[in-house]
C-alpha cells in the first residue's frame, strides 16, 4: 500500500475527491480489522469510517518514514479498543457459547486449506466480546499481553485468561466443525 | 503450546488481511460523516477564543479590582487622618509604611484597626468620665470627713444664701419655714443662668451695680464669710461636681438640708452678730446694716455687723476664691453659664462678697477650712493629672498597637482569594447494596480488600466575607480494591449427541440347482442399520483462582461551601458541597454473580460525590498550613449493574499549604 505525498497534501487541503481516494485505498484493510471486532457489516462499516475519520484529522501527523498500511492499522485497532471501552455492556461481554466440545485433540492442518476466512471470523464473533478483542489483539494484531492490559485496563491474568479461554472456545468449534463436515462426508 | 499456536496463527493468516467491496451505503455514510466534522472544528474553535477571551477579561477585571481596592483604602485612611489628629496620624504613618514596604495585605487591614482606635477612643472617653464621677463621690466623701462641724455653718450658709438668691422669701427664711424649699431653690439658682440675672437686676434697684457676669468660684465664695466657709466649701463642692460633669440631686440635698437647717432658730440668730459684707473689685469693704440691705437681702435679720471679722473673712475668701478658680479653670469647666448664679449676682457687682457672721469668728476654723480647700484642689488637680495621664497611656498603647502589625487568619480572611494545594492518604471502603446472592456478597467481601489511595489536588476559594467562603477545585481519587479470589468455578454443561452404529451384516447362501445338474449357492448380504443417537450430557468444571487489584481513578471537581471559625492563629473552616467525577481511567475485574467466572465491571463514566471537610489552618506570615480530613460519598452506584448498586466512601486526611491574594 502506497500513498503519495501529493495525494496526503490534497487530502491535507480538505479536497474531497483525494479523501474518497484514499478511503478506497484503506478501505479493505480497515474492514478487515473492524470486522473481527464488529458483529454485522454495518457496525463494521461504522467503525472503518470512524477510524478512516481519525485518519483524514491525524494525516499531517503521518510520519512518511513509516509505513502507511501500519499506521492505519494502528489507528482501525485503537479505534476498535475505543469503541469496546464505549460500549461494552455486560451482556456483550460474556455470552456463553455451549454447543462446542473439547474432548479430544485434533490438528488444524487439516482444516487450513479447505476452511474460509469467513467461517473463521464467524467463529471469533461467537466469543464473548471481553474474550473475543483480546484474541483479535493478541493473535491477530500481535499486541502483547502487557500491552492489552494498559489499551483494556485490565490485569495481566484478566488478559490471559481471556486469551485462554478464547482458544478453548474456537478449538471446540474447529473441532465441531470438522465433525460435522466428517458427517456429511 | 504447538496447538494454540496453530490456532493463533490459522486466524491471523486469514483475516488478517481481507479484501472487502466497497458499497455504496458506506460511503454515503462518510460523506456524513465528513459534511458533519466541519462545524464541530468550528464549534470548537468558537469556544476556544472565548474561553481565552473570558480568561483575558477575569484577569482585566481582576486588575480593576485590586485598584479599586487601593484606592478605596487610601481614601478612608484620609477620611480618618483628617478625623484623628492625634492618634490617626501614628496609625497612618504605621500602616502606609506598612503599604509601601509589605503587600497589599496590609492595606486592606486599615479600615480595621482605624475602627478599633476609634472604638478604643471611645471607651476611653467613657472610662474617664467614670473616672471623673469617681473623683466626685470621693471629693464628697473627703469634704465631709475634713468638714464635721460645719453642718450648722452650712445650714446657716445655705438658708442665707437662698435668702439671699431668692428675694422673693424673705419670710420663709424668717419665719423659719422648711428650709427644704430653699434648698431647692438654692439648687435652682446655681443651675439657672442669666434670666435670673436680669431680674434680680431690676429688683435691686440703684443700690446695686448692674449685673456683671460673675464665674462660680466667686459665687461661691461670695457666700462665705468666716463662719461659714465650711458652707461655701460646701457650695464648693456643688460647683465641682457641676463643673465637672453632675449636680447634686435634690434628693440629696434635702437630706442635708433636713439635717442641718431644721434646728436653727433664726430668731435666736438675730442676737448674734452677723454681717453682710459687701465688696467692691474698687472698695475693700462695703457694710452694711439690716436697712441698707433690706430690700435685697432677707438675711439682715439674723446678722450682725463685724467689720473686722467680715474683712479677715473677705481676705481668706479671696484666697479661697483664687484657688477654687484656678482648681475649676484647670478641671475645665464645660460651661460657667451652667453654673453662674444669677441671683447671687443681684446683691453684688463683679467682685462682691457677701460674708455673714452667725456666731463668733473661728480662725482656726477657717485655717482648717482652707486646708481643706486645698487639700481637695490639690487632690482634685493631682486626679486630674492622673487621668490625663492614664489616657495619654491608653493612647500611647493604641499607637502601639497600630505600629504592631498582626497578621491573624481573620485578616488573612478578608482577602478574596485563597489557592491551596494539598495530597494525602485517604481510605476507600466500598458498600455493595442490593445483591440477591448471599455467596456472590459472601465472596466479594471476604475476597476483597479495601485500599489505600493517594488524592492530589488544588483548590481555588473566594471568601465571601470572614466567615463564608465558596471554593472551587479540582482533584484526583483512584477508587478500588485489591482482589483476590480464591476459586472459582466454571461450569459447563453441554449435551453431545453421539451415533451408535449397531448395523450389521448377514450373508444367507442360497443353494440351487444350475442348468448341469450342479449344485450352485448365491450369497445374499443382508444389511440390517440399527443405528441409534445417544444424547450424553458433558458437565465440564473448571476451578481456577483470580488475583488482581481493581483501580477506577476519577477527576474530582469539587464545588463547595465553607463557614470559617477563627480562634487566633488558627482557623477551621468547614466545607459542604459536592464534586463533579470523570472517569480517567479504570482496571480490574470482578467474579460475576454466578461466581463461576471474571467479568469487567462497567464503570459509570461520571458520578457525583458528597463531599464534607474541615480544613484546620495555622496562620504563618505568607500562608497557611493545613490538615483536612474530608470525607466522600458517592451519591450512586458507580458500576452500572443490573442488581446491584456499588458505592464507595473514601475517608482522609490532606495536608497543604494555601496563599491569599
Amino acid at each position: 500500500m502506497k500513498v503519495s505525498e501529493i495525494l496526503i497534501k490534497r487530502i491535507v487541503k480538505q479536497d474531497r475527491k483525494a479523501q474518497m481516494e484514499l478511503y478506497r485505498i484503506c478501505f479493505s484493510l480497515l474492514m478487515s480489522v473492524a470486522y473481527r471486532y464488529k458483529k454485522n457489516e454495518e457496525d463494521a462499516s461504522a467503525l472503518s469510517n470512524e477510524a478512516f475519520l481519525k485518519i483524514l484529522t491525524n494525516i499531517e501527523k503521518y510520519n512518511s518514514n513509516s509505513p502507511f498500511e501500519s499506521w492505519i492499522r494502528r489507528i482501525a485497532i485503537n479505534t476498535a479498543i475505543d469503541d469496546y471501552r464505549k460500549n461494552k455492556k455486560r451482556e456483550e461481554m460474556f455470552e456463553t457459547e455451549d454447543n462446542f466440545e473439547d474432548l479430544k485433540e485434533v490438528t488444524y492442518n487439516e482444516v487450513d486449506d479447505t476452511i474460509e476466512a469467513e467461517e473463521l471470523n464467524n467463529m471469533i464473533l461467537a466469543l464473548p466480546k471481553a474474550t473475543r478483542v483480546v484474541f483479535n489483539l493478541f493473535a491477530v494484531d500481535g499486541y502483547s499481553h502487557k500491552e492489552i492490559t494498559e489499551e483494556l485496563g485490565i490485569g495481566l491474568e484478566t488478559s490471559k485468561w481471556h486469551m485462554k479461554e478464547a482458544r478453548k472456545r474456537l478449538k471446540a468449534l474447529l473441532i465441531k466443525r470438522e465433525e460435522l463436515n466428517g458427517v456429511k462426508k | 503450546m504447538e496447538s494454540k499456536n496453530n490456532i493463533d496463527k490459522l486466524f491471523k493468516d486469514k483475516l488478517g488481511n481481507r479484501e472487502f467491496d466497497i458499497k455504496e451505503s458506506f460511503l454515503a455514510d462518510l460523506e456524513g460523516k465528513l459534511d458533519a466534522q466541519k462545524p464541530k472544528k468550528k464549534l470548537w474553535r468558537m469556544f476556544f477564543y472565548a474561553l481565552i477571551a473570558l480568561v483575558g477579561v477575569s484577569f482585566f477585571a481582576y486588575y480593576l479590582a485590586t485598584n479599586n481596592v487601593k484606592d478605596t483604602i487610601d481614601s478612608k485612611i484620609s477620611m480618618e487622618d483628617s478625623k484623628q489628629n492625634v492618634v490617626s496620624n501614628k496609625v497612618k504613618n504605621t500602616e502606609i509604611e506598612g503599604v509601601e514596604t509589605e503587600s497589599a495585605e496590609n492595606i486592606v487591614d486599615l479600615d480595621t484597626k482605624i475602627s478599633q482606635k476609634e472604638q478604643l477612643k471611645i471607651d476611653t472617653y467613657t472610662a474617664k468620665e467614670t473616672a471623673t464621677d469617681r473623683i466626685n463621690t470621693e471629693l464628697q466623701q473627703e469634704v465631709s470627713k475634713e468638714l464635721p462641724d460645719n453642718t450648722s455653718n452650712n445650714k446657716n450658709a445655705t438658708k442665707k444664701t437662698k435668702a439671699l438668691n431668692n428675694k422673693e422669701e424673705p419670710s420663709i427664711s424668717r419665719n423659719g419655714e422648711s428650709k427644704a424649699s430653699s434648698v431647692n431653690n438654692l439648687e435652682k439658682n446655681v443651675t439657672v443662668a442669666s434670666d435670673s440675672q436680669t431680674e434680680v437686676k431690676e429688683e435691686t434697684g440703684n443700690s446695686i451695680r448692674p449685673f456683671e457676669k460673675v464665674n462660680e468660684p466667686d459665687l461661691a465664695v461670695k457666700e462665705m464669710n468666716s463662719n461659714n466657709t465650711k458652707a461655701s466649701n460646701r457650695e464648693i463642692e456643688m460647683v465641682i461636681e457641676k463643673n465637672e460633669s453632675i449636680s447634686l440631686t435634690e434628693k440629696n440635698l434635702t437630706e442635708t438640708e433636713n439635717k442641718t437647717l431644721l434646728p436653727v432658730d433664726l430668731d435666736s440668730a438675730d442676737t448674734n452678730s452677723s454681717s453682710v459684707v459687701l465688696k467692691d473689685k474698687d472698695k475693700e469693704v462695703v457694710a452694711s446694716n439690716k436697712e441698707s440691705i433690706e430690700d435685697s437681702i432677707s438675711i439682715k435679720e439674723y446678722t450682725n455687723i463685724d467689720p473686722v471679722a467680715s474683712l479677715d473673712s473677705v481676705v481668706i475668701d479671696k484666697e479661697i476664691t483664687q484657688i477654687v478658680s484656678d482648681a475649676i479653670m484647670q478641671g475645665s469647666l464645660a460651661n460657667e453659664n451652667e453654673v453662674t448664679t444669677g441671683d447671687l449676682g443681684t446683691n453684688t457687682t463683679e467682685k462682691e462678697i457677701i460674708s455673714e457672721n452667725d456666731a463668733v469668728p473661728n480662725e482656726e476654723i477657717i485655717d482648717s477650712t482652707i486646708l481643706a480647700v486645698d487639700s481637695i484642689v490639690i487632690d482634685s488637680l493631682a486626679l486630674e493629672k492622673e487621668i490625663s495621664e492614664e489616657f495619654s497611656d491608653t493612647l500611647t498603647k493604641d499607637d502601639s498597637l497600630a505600629n504592631k502589625v498582626v497578621l491573624t487568619p481573620e485578616d488573612a480572611t478578608l482577602k478574596k482569594w485563597t489557592f491551596s494545594v494539598f495530597g494525602g492518604p485517604s481510605l476507600i471502603n466500598k458498600n455493595i447494596t442490593g445483591v440477591s446472592s448471599d455467596a456472590y456478597l459472601t465472596k466479594r467481601n471476604d475476597e476483597e480488600a479495601n485500599i489505600v489511595s493517594l488524592s492530589y489536588g488544588l483548590r481555588m476559594n473566594y471568601n465571601f466575607n470572614e466567615k463564608i467562603n465558596f471554593s472551587l477545585g479540582a482533584n484526583s481519587l483512584t477508587y478500588g480494591e485489591d482482589v483476590n479470589y480464591s476459586t472459582i468455578y466454571d461450569t459447563e454443561t453441554s449435551i453431545s449427541t453421539v451415533s451408535k452404529d449397531s448395523s450389521y451384516l448377514d450373508y444367507i447362501y442360497t443353494a440351487y440347482q444350475d442348468s448341469n445338474g450342479g449344485w450352485d449357492t448365491i450369497l445374499t448380504t443382508i444389511v440390517v442399520d440399527t443405528t441409534f443417537m445417544v444424547d450424553t450430557t458433558i458437565i465440564n468444571i473448571n476451578a481456577t483462582d483470580y488475583a488482581g487489584k481493581n483501580r477506577f481513578t476519577y477527576f474530582q471537581i469539587p464545588i463547595m461551601f465553607g463557614y470559617k471559625f477563627t480562634f487566633n492563629t488558627l482557623s477551621v473552616n468547614v466545607r459542604l458541597g459536592g464534586s463533579y467525577g470523570i472517569l480517567l481511567r479504570n482496571s480490574g475485574s470482578y467474579v460475576d454473580n454466578n461466581v463461576s467466572n471474571i467479568e469487567l465491571p462497567n464503570l459509570r463514566k461520571t458520578m457525583i460525590n458528597m463531599v464534607a471537610s474541615a480544613t484546620i489552618a495555622y496562620q504563618l506570615k505568607k500562608m497557611n498550613v493545613f490538615i483536612e480530613p474530608k470525607f466522600r460519598l458517592n451519591s450512586g452506584s458507580i458500576i452500572t449493574h443490573p442488581e446491584f448498586q456499588q458505592r464507595y466512601t473514601s475517608i482522609g486526611c490532606n495536608f497543604g499549604l494555601s496563599f491569599h491574594f
